[in-house]
């Protein structure tokens, strides 16, 4: 399930860089000194 | 050929005057000896290396802790090269054009008056011609290209040759103490020897290639001897002295996919795009990520499973399949060229009699600012396209100064001579001619007005043959 959901995201990202499209609105978190996706759990 | 010091007195009149024999100066020196131009080139040091000769770098830095001096810049033919890592990089277009925001950073040239020079430069330090930058999508960063050179010790590499030129005189034991004047030109340069003894080599034009820290002492203590006569506006002297502040900023968790796309021999080099500097009011900088052990990426991934376990968890697979890689993650930023950090004379005196360096450096706000934008912005792109995700150290997420614990600076002197027309605001004009004086000239990246992040020896190699080419057409 979790590799699927990454797939997924890898996909969308590059999918994104392929068109030039900005990944701009996709937030980002800080957790421990970690920057995180806001989805990563 | 090789001149003993001793006969310097009777040599006659020279076309040139090269005083080094590091990088800029053996460049420019034999550039001239080619088109057949008489061509003096004289080393304070010896052939190899000697204490004795070295003891004359020795100086004192006030300021931030710095490399000591007597190690940075070597005194023996070849110079500094002789002890370079070989690490070759262009200054961008923007290092050129100045920094939105950042007073005093825009050169009187442009990159495009030292793109001729690409070519022939990297035949001078035998390495390949840099690869395009290679954007990462719309991230404001880019995958850039670095050469290393083997690296070509100049001395080694060149000395046959210069020994065997009829061009060139090549004299070693020959430490510029002043220049002669008569209020427009120079007339002589004045050197001595080991033993004390002085002779005079008579030029119609003389070049300053002693490097980063020695243009400034000896252009000070020249116009100390002279009531300012050699350089007449002293307000930029010694001054706008920069180095390249470098620390480490983190660590990486990557995807292999991303990381064969930027890595080349297990390091990738990233630089932010000039929008993307403009954007974000920062100085130029080189991200740099290098690979670290299976034991390293191990700890990463423990540390992130305390944060964020069903991520952690997923990169521990895709570790053990070989499908994530971890690195360091480490940065060098350009320093805004400030007048504070300077070069001065000490009160105490070399065994020539030569007063010794001061060196006046501290990095600032807009270094460490530049580090913390950079950093996170990355690391937003990394975690953004999925490709990764990136520890930051705590300086670099907080609003505090820099860390305590202090990593290397790279020992890359830049400034102190540097380049404007404007003599309020620099040692040398355009052609690299000190302003006010008809026949003198400084080599050597002394004279970069601003820094960028490259390393400085392919830029000076650039500088020196656009400069033999300029002294060509004078003659």
């Amino acid at each position: 399930m979790r590799f699927t959901r990454r797939n997924f995201f890898n996909l969308i990202a590059g999918a994104f860089m392929a068109m030039g499209i900005s990944t701009d609105a996709i937030r980002t978190k800080v957790r421990g000194g970690w920057v995180l996706r806001e989805d990563d759990t | 050929m090789r001149m003993e010091v001793s006969d310097l007195d009777s040599a006659g009149q020279f076309d040139f005057c090269v005083i080094g024999t590091g990088p800029a100066g053996i460049t420019t020196a034999m550039s001239l000896a080619a088109d057949g131009k008489r061509v003096a080139l004289l080393e304070a040091g010896q052939e190899e290396y000697t204490e004795e000769s070295q003891d004359h770098y020795k100086g004192t830095i006030v300021g931030d802790e710095y490399l000591d001096l007597e190690f940075t810049h070597l005194r023996y033919f070849g110079g500094t090269s002789n002890h370079w890592g070989g690490w070759c990089k262009t200054l961008d277009a923007i290092d050129f054009e100045g920094k939105k925001g950042f007073p005093d950073t825009e050169w009187p040239i442009r990159k495009t008056d030292l793109d001729p020079y690409l070519k022939q430069t990297a035949e001078i330090l035998e390495v390949p011609l840099f690869k395009p930058d290679m954007p990462l999508a719309n991230s404001g960063f880019k995958s850039t290209d670095f050469t290393f050179s083997p690296p070509v010790l100049f001395g080694e590499k060149y000395g046959d040759a210069l020994k065997a030129d009829p061009n060139i005189a090549l004299v070693f034991d020959a430490a510029l103490t002043a220049f002669d004047t008569n209020g427009a030109a120079i007339t002589a340069a004045k050197i001595k020897d080991s033993q004390g003894a002085e002779y005079s080599v008579h030029a119609d034009r003389y070049i300053l290639a002693t490097g980063g820290i020695e243009n400034s002492r000896l252009l000070l203590w020249a116009n100390a001897q002279s009531n300012d006569q050699i350089v007449k506006n002293t307000k930029s002297l010694g001054r706008y002295w920069m180095e390249h502040p470098a620390l480490p900023v983190g660590d990486v968790l990557m995807t292999t996919e991303f990381a064969n796309s930027v890595m080349q021999d297990g390091i990738a080099f990233i630089s932010p795009s000039a929008e993307w500097i403009s954007q974000n009011d920062a100085l130029n900088c080189l991200l740099y990520l290098e690979s670290m052990t299976y034991r390293g990426v191990k700890a990463m991934i423990a540390d992130v499973m305390c944060v964020a376990p069903d991520f952690g968890r997923w990169a521990f697979q895709q570790v053990n399949k070989s499908l994530y890689c971890g690195t360091n993650f480490r940065c060098g930023v350009e320093q805004l060229p400030l007048e504070k950090n300077r070069i001065e004379l000490s009160d105490e005196l070399d065994s020539s009699g030569m007063p010794r360096t001061i060196l006046y450096w501290t990095k600032g706000e807009a270094e460490l600012q530049s580090f913390r934008k950079a950093a996170r912005g990355l690391a937003d792109y990394m975690a953004k396209a999925d490709v990764g995700r990136v520890h930051l150290r705590p300086w670099v997420l907080s609003d505090g100064s820099y860390p305590k614990e202090y990593d290397d600076v790279p020992g890359h002197h830049m400034g102190g001579t540097r380049m404007s027309d404007n003599s309020n605001l620099g040692v040398v004009d355009r052609n690299c001619k000190v302003h006010g004086q008809e026949n003198l000239y400084v080599a050597g990246s002394s004279v970069f007005t601003s820094g960028g992040y490259a390393n400085p020896t392919f830029s000076i190699v650039q500088l020196a043959l656009r400069l033999s080419d300029h002294l060509k057409s004078l003659s």
